[in-house]
């Protein structure tokens, strides 16, 4: 058994937050709010540090490009005043445009043109064969231009494209559905190893 | 059928938490199979040379660590092993403490700070600060967190831009995630890299593995194990492979049950004079 303070303190909140699934309970509200604080805490550390290393250390140093910077993040906390509340839109424009533009830059080419172009393969394989297939058939599922009761042969050529498109969304979902429990279960496993090997080793 | 809406739903929490707290304390040693991603992971590290400088991105979250801190610690691990110089930063804030984790583990193991790795910390500002960090580190770092000019450590000497690094490694449990990396690291300095990702994110890497944006994955705790077994370094990840596959195990045995139930209620249902 562990004589390590902390590890007692980590042990006892792990069970705590497990005992929800028990019962609701005010200690488990406790574990939940402490969370919450100390996540916020330790946001603000972190927001705090990062103000004086990329903003007021600079312009101690000399740095007076930094004043700009530090000016518009002021000016945001204009927004708590109704008189002054505009005012705050002025750095938030800028927040939207650099940012806007550096996604922009390479989306294109990262998001689409290479992505479209992975999908232009030879039928040589099974693999290729479903790449190709499943998506065109998830982009026409997607395309809201064609009718879905078009009448007549090409209707029900659509109708059978659609079908496709939809049987591929659902595997793809139904993957990360599968992907998301196995990572729930990864952190079930990781409390549980601290519990076994570091706080409670009697019970191995 | 009609036991199954009897049973108390904490009866199956509690089959759940046995199927992974048994293996954890018994292992019982069931067999993990490699994926190709998990080899591609490890021949890009295999690719490093003693000296190759490279960006380690700690883009983690407390809440999902325990996924992905397993192979962030196994690709470490061989990066050291294998001479790497790490650049670690992170641009998700709780990232910041796990680098430290890090760096302290390798420091008491006998590597050194400032040469063999530095701690650059949480840089704050999402997709916009990746960019500015490739373009140009020291316009936006000038210290590292533990108050060192980055000119005066010697595994800056000479690392300005992305373009100095010969790999990057991304660890992510959200965002950033793979579509920033290919967005401010790949498409402009064409950086190999690798993803060591929570399974919630694994389905988004393979469209940017496709498309030879990222170069391997190690997806989720599974993923760690695979490489911790490839590399013949067992460690937490392969340890905890038992308790995933009985806990999966258990898992689909309720859910052909639940669907048996539905269709059985279903039926029921359908037939005049028989259920509610």
């Amino acid at each position: 058994m562990s004589t390590d303070y902390r590890v007692w303190i980590a042990g006892i909140l792990t069970v705590t937050s497990y005992s929800l699934l028990y019962k609701h309970n005010r200690f488990f509200e406790l574990v939940e709010h402490l969370y919450i604080g100390l996540g916020a805490g330790y946001g603000i550390v972190m927001a705090w540090s990062n103000a004086k290393n990329s903003g007021l250390d600079p312009l101690l140093e000399g740095k007076w490009t930094a004043l700009f910077g530090i000016v518009l993040g002021l000016m945001l906390f204009l927004r708590f005043s109704k008189s002054t509340k505009h005012m705050a839109t002025y750095p938030a424009a800028f927040l939207v445009g650099i940012g806007s533009a550096v996604v922009l830059r390479t989306s294109i080419q990262a998001d689409l043109l290479l992505q479209a172009n992975a999908t232009m393969l030879p039928f040589v394989s099974v693999q290729n064969v479903i790449i190709v297939i499943g998506s065109l058939a998830g982009l026409f599922f997607l395309s809201f231009t064609v009718g879905t009761k078009t009448a007549g042969k090409s209707g029900q050529v659509f109708s059978f494209i659609r079908t496709v498109g939809r049987l591929v969304l659902m595997i793809t979902f139904g993957a990360s559905i599968g992907s998301a429990v196995q990572g729930r279960i990864s952190l079930v496993i990781g409390r549980a190893q601290f519990i076994i090997n570091e706080w409670l080793p009697f019970l191995r | 059928m009609k036991i199954l809406d009897k049973i108390d739903s904490r009866f199956f929490y509690l089959l759940i938490g046995l199927a992974i707290m048994i293996p954890v304390a018994r292992p019982i040693g069931l067999p993990v199979d490699v994926t190709a991603t998990t080899q591609q992971t490890l021949d890009e590290i295999n690719r490093i040379q003693p000296g190759d400088k490279v960006v380690y991105l700690y883009d983690i979250s407390i809440s999902a660590a325990a996924d992905v801190y397993p192979g962030v610690e196994i690709t470490f691990e061989l990066l050291m092993d294998r001479g790497a110089k790490a650049v670690c930063v992170a641009f998700v804030d709780q990232g910041a403490m796990f680098i430290d984790q890090t760096v302290r583990k390798w420091e008491a193991k006998g590597k050194v700070y400032g040469e063999d790795f530095v701690d650059l910390g949480y840089i704050v500002g999402g997709e916009t600060a990746m960019s500015a960090f490739a373009r140009d580190i020291r316009g936006l770092v000038s210290k590292d967190t533990r108050g060192h000019s980055l000119d005066s450590l010697p595994i800056m000497q000479g690392t300005n831009s992305a373009s100095d690094f010969k790999l990057g490694v991304h660890s992510i449990t959200g965002v950033p995630g793979v579509e920033e990396w290919a967005r401010q690291f790949y498409v402009p300095y064409q950086i190999r890299s690798i993803h060591v990702v929570n399974a919630n994110s694994i389905t988004r890497i393979y469209p940017y593995l496709q498309s030879g944006q990222t170069h391997g994955m190690l997806g989720s705790l599974k993923g760690a194990a695979e490489l911790e077994k490839l590399a013949s370094k067992p460690g937490p990840a392969l340890a905890g492979m038992d308790a995933q596959s009985l806990a999966h195990y258990v898992l689909v045995l309720l859910m052909v049950l639940g669907n048996i139930k539905y269709w059985g209620d279903k039926k029921s249902k359908s037939q005049p004079g028989r259920g509610a």
